[in-house]
């Protein structure tokens, strides 16, 4: 799922049917695959605004760290 | 401002006016938290575009759908690595 996640953030246009197919024979179904895409593309909008704002990271790995 | 400056100036917490107040305020009565992520503060100059964003981001990201939380924050933290977004 990784790889054609990286297929569709890198070059969406040559996603093919048969990375889906395969995709299909790895146990992932239709709607998995398309919410897949939904918050690939999602991300690819917030990474591109924050990157553009400049928004620094949030330390939330850090809090997470002392948390724990 | 923010410890750190941004490239595009935030509306800041403190410096919310009107209805940029009204949905920080939403967000932060919702969430329970005080402080605004850095993403939503970019949307600012639309608080009407604002609201949308955080909708669409709840109910596609934050919430069980036909793929786990877990599985969405995998894919959203290597979309990300390979966005090169730091954030």
């Amino acid at each position: 799922m990784l790889d054609y996640v990286t297929k569709v953030t890198e070059a969406a246009y040559r996603t093919t049917a048969g990375d889906v197919q395969l995709l299909r024979d790895h146990g992932w179904t239709e709607p998995q695959i398309a919410e897949a895409v939904y918050i690939t593309a999602m991300f690819a909008f917030f990474n591109r605004v924050a990157d553009a704002f400049g928004i620094p990271p949030q330390g939330y790995l850090e809090m997470n760290a002392v948390t724990k | 401002m923010d410890n750190e400056k941004t490239k595009i100036e935030l509306i800041e917490d403190a410096d919310a006016t009107g209805d940029v107040a009204a949905v920080y305020d939403e967000w932060r009565q919702k969430s329970g938290r005080q402080k605004l992520p850095g993403i939503l503060k970019c949307f600012g100059y639309r608080p009407d575009f604002l609201r949308d964003v955080m909708k669409f981001g709840d109910t596609v990201h934050f919430s069980e759908g036909h793929l786990s939380r877990r599985q969405k924050e995998a894919i959203a933290s290597w979309v990300s690595w390979l966005n090169r977004c730091p954030y």
